[in-house]
Order: structure tokens, then sequence, then C-alpha cells
């Protein structure tokens, strides 16, 4: 049984074609693909550029596609790919439907554009009569958007969404599911909800959305963004009748 | 230095088989919508036959077209069995109670039985509507 691994990494330099680069590393049962990327980086090519940071899961700088799967690289290891240990090599390449700047790291601006379509604020400021007043949630109220709320807008639903993947004007999963967020906040007045709904059942809205479903396979923080966009729409209907 | 575009590879639907059964769930709700466009059709030429008299040309139509039907009246309903089941299942995801293991499987099934149980008496009422008129 071998040691090694290969790696195979899509590199772009920022003209012409991307190409494919393998490395061979020595494996171990407790690296990430991230680990392996420092490894790369550090010892074969230091111009490897990818984006990392906490290396925890919980700053979404690492996506990326690893063996046709959007994950985050460092929550990925290397002994649950089922390449390790084979001659077939493990591919990492940067997220689909973003522009490439260079190697793994994609343009997301226009993912991060669509977070101001969904609104993600409350004015507290009309919740009080008097000033200092509190805005009380109770355990029940706040379980409602505890779910929306643990995206770390890492995007990995985005690339894995074929819809904007076709169509960039997609609202998309993520801020899809900050909007409901927000709706399902208690807290917040009715009149700023119905400015919402009305901001995100636009002509490129949730409508667009046909339940494909991959966004909320792929969410490593089990958002379900897929059932917020559906629960929008049916807010948007409500809305169209006048409810 | 230009950012790549990176554009939707044009066989998308065969990365996963979950993108894969999603496009062969919307394409099978084309197949349907073809067979009612077939029968509407067929439906119309018939009628415009039996108020024309013997017009020549609306029994040719009328019969290729209910002669077709049978090649399309298959097609159409396996793919209307697919399309049902797999939307179906979509619906137990958009459950407003959480839905995990063994419930999910309890509603899957509730909403196939109800599906056929519906489907039953839409076919029942369907079929004496015709026979009466």
């Amino acid at each position: 049984m071998s040691n090694t691994i290969k790696i195979r990494v899509k590199r772009y330099a920022g003209e012409g074609q991307p190409t494919y680069d393998t490395f061979t590393i020595h494996f171990q049962e407790d690296i990430t693909i991230l680990d392996a990327l420092q490894e790369i980086k550090e010892k074969n090519d230091g111009s490897l550029t990818f984006r990392w940071s906490c290396r925890m899961g919980i700053c979404g700088s690492c996506g990326a596609m690893v063996n046709g799967k959007p994950v985050l690289m460092c929550e990925t290891y290397l002994r649950d790919l089922p390449h390790t240990q084979s001659e077939n090599p493990v591919t990492v390449e940067p997220l689909r439907n973003f522009p490439i700047v260079k190697d793994l790291v994609v343009d997301i601006d226009d993912g991060m554009e669509k977070f101001r379509q969904a609104m993600p604020y409350m004015d507290f400021a009309k919740n009080r009569q008097n000033e200092m007043k509190e805005n009380p949630q109770t355990p029940r109220e706040r379980k409602k958007l505890e779910q929306t709320s643990q995206c770390i807008k890492c995007m990995l639903c985005y690339s894995a969404c074929p819809v904007y993947g076709m169509d960039k004007k997609f609202i998309g999963p993520a801020a899809g599911a900050l909007a409901y967020r927000y709706q399902a906040d208690t807290r917040e007045l009715k009149s700023e909800k119905k400015k919402r709904t009305d901001s995100v059942i636009g002509k490129d809205g949730v409508w667009k959305c046909s339940f494909v479903g991959e966004c909320s396979t792929v969410c490593p923080k089990k958002v379900d963004p897929a059932l917020a966009l559906q629960r929008l729409k049916v807010m948007g209907a409500m809305r169209i009748v006048g409810l | 230095m230009e950012p790549l575009p990176q554009k939707l590879h044009r066989l998308w639907f065969t990365q996963n088989i979950r993108y894969l059964v999603y496009f062969l769930r919307e394409f099978t709700g084309i197949l349907i919508a073809i067979w009612v466009i077939h029968l509407i059709l067929a439906n119309f030429a018939s009628v415009a036959f039996q108020t024309r008299g013997n017009n020549f040309i609306y029994p040719t139509i009328a019969s290729r077209l209910f002669h077709a039907l049978k090649y399309t009246n298959p097609i159409a309903f396996y793919a209307a069995i697919f399309h049902s089941l797999t939307w179906l299942y979509v619906m137990t995801k958009l459950s407003p109670i959480p839905l995990k293991g063994i419930w999910k499987i309890i509603a899957y099934t509730t909403l196939i039985a109800v599906w056929l149980v519906l489907s039953y008496f839409i076919w029942k009422f369907s079929f004496e509507f015709y026979a009466r008129i």
C-alpha cells in the first residue's frame, strides 16, 4: 500500500487557458485537502494560490471543487476520498460558476452583491415606542431563524446551483436563505418584511428557483437554502394576493 | 489580468445522480405537456369532423391524431409516474415540520397513497363524463 497520494490541481495564471498540475505528497490519515495544498505550496510550488483562513469550517474562505463536488477544503479529509491510496489523483478545481482569478481563487463579488437584494438588516428604531426599549424574542421564535442564520457565505451553494450557472442574475440560494432569516425574525415590523418580500420576488428573484436541491446537499452548515427559497415563494404568493 | 469566466457545462446534468433526476423530472413534464396538446388536438379534430359532416380533411386528421395516441399514451403514462413520484418526494422536503428518517418515508408513502386515490376518482369521473356525452 502506497504512502503517497496524488493531488491534481487546476492552475490558471491570468492568461491563456487553465492547465492541471499533479503533485505527489505523503499520505496521512488526519490531513485535509487544505493541509495538502499548504504542504504543496511550502515544498513543491510556492505560486499555488488558494484562499483559506480559519481552518475549522467557520469562515467559508476555502471553498473549492474536490472530485467534482463543492466542499470546504478544511473539512474534507483525504482518507474520506475514493481516490485515496490509488493511482487516481484527487482533483481540486476552483468553485464553478464564478470567474477564476488565479488557480483556486475565484471572483465571488457577484454572489456577494446578491445579498443586498435580501435586505439583510432590521430597523430596530421602528420597533421601539420608547427609547431603549427591548425587542424580546422567545427561544421558540429564535429557533425559527436558527437554521438559516448559520450561513457562512462560503458560496458552495452558488457553485452547485445550475440555475445560477445558466443565469447570473438569479438571486441564488445563499441570498434567499439570508432573506428568509430576516423574514422569519419576529422582531421586525410587518411593513419592513413586505419591502423585503417585494425585493426578492422580483424579476430575477426566487421564482427562478426550480428546486434542484443541490444547494442544500452541498451546504456545510445544513442551512437548507432550497427550503428557504420555497418558503419565500409562499410569502411572495401571499403578497401578490394581498395577504 | 482578467478573471476567466466559467460557463455551465453543456452536460451539467450528468455530473451527479441528483442533477440527472432533476433533469428527468423536468423533462417528463415536457412529455406530459406534449401529450396533453396532442390529446386536445385529437379531440378538437374529432369534434370538428362530427359537426362538419363528411369533410375529407377532418376524418383524416382526427384518425391520424387518435392513431398516434396509442404510441404517446404509454410514453406519457410513464413520464407522468416518474414526474409525480419525484415531485411527491420533493414535497416531503417542504414540510413545515422537519421530517427525518422513518417519518420522511411515512410522509412520502402517504402522499403517494393520496395521489393514487385522487387519480382513481379523477379517472372514474372523467370516464363517466365521457360515457355520458
